[in-house]
């Protein structure tokens, strides 16, 4: 099992339902890669730190 | 979003029976399990060139490109305000507001729905060494197991992480299990009421 590096985004390409709490999926951060969790796909949009940029002007 | 649409002039029948009334679509060299759109994050097109339709995911917000150019390679302050633009080298974003990422689904969010188009950025979780976690258990006489509970993941000396599948008290605490390295389930170790780990 390999665990989130937490520095990369996905976006659920197919949507469906998320495996198991436990079963953690191996995501592959290559661009564009996909990864299976349950019946969800979800693809890889790259890199980013997420912290909380938001703002209203 | 681009859609190329290209079709044969079919001719036009009059009160057509339903066989008639039908086409066949073949499309080819399509991978249709990939997404439509060029899904990029901001990084992954910083300091080069970017074309008008360009659509990336900054930070909360969604930003299309408006004006083509060579992005910077400082990534601008983006606004999440619907249509406001942001200056990026010698081109200019505007926002599509925001697109907040949701929480990792390690969070209490395991068999659940997800719609196309959600956004996430999964965290690592936290986890402890097989070793400090069944310290507790080594630290009393006569030494104990430890209780493990469902998502508890430990980290095994061989580098391996382990998550566990099934509630239980592991039954020593002295000798490490010889835990996969590969995706696989453990099986139950030491007596009936033992955790599994995966």
């Amino acid at each position: 099992m390999t665990l989130p590096t937490g520095s990369t985004y996905f976006i659920a390409t197919t949507g469906g339902v998320t495996g198991l709490l436990q079963v953690i999926p191996s995501f592959n951060n290559a661009l564009h890669a996909n990864t299976n969790d349950g019946s969800v796909v979800w693809t890889s949009i790259g890199s980013g730190d997420y912290s909380d940029r938001r703002h209203s002007r | 979003m681009i859609f190329d649409l290209f079709a044969d002039v079919q001719p036009t029948t009059l009160d057509p029976e339903a066989s008639e009334d039908s086409e066949t679509l073949n499309i080819s060299g399509s991978d249709v399990g990939v997404p439509i759109i060029d899904l990029l994050n901001w990084i992954t097109v910083s300091g080069s060139y970017v074309a008008v339709g360009t659509v990336v995911f900054p930070g909360s917000t969604a930003q299309v490109c408006v004006d083509d150019g060579v992005t910077g390679t400082v990534e601008p302050d983006f606004s999440d305000v619907i249509g406001e633009t942001t200056p990026d080298g010698s081109a200019t974003w505007a926002s599509l507001g925001v697109a907040t990422p949701t929480e990792t689904r390690w969070t209490g969010r395991g068999v659940s729905h997800v719609p196309p188009g959600s956004i996430i950025l999964p965290q690592r979780p936290l986890y402890t060494t097989w070793f400090d976690f069944t310290q507790a258990g080594r630290a009393t006489f006569p030494v104990t197991g430890v209780a493990a509970s469902i998502g508890v993941i430990i980290q095994a000396s061989n580098g391996s992480f382990q998550v566990c599948t099934q509630n239980g008290t592991t039954n020593t605490v002295e000798v490490e299990p010889a835990f996969l390295t590969t995706w696989d389930h453990l099986p139950l170790r030491g007596h009936r009421s033992g955790p599994a780990w995966a």
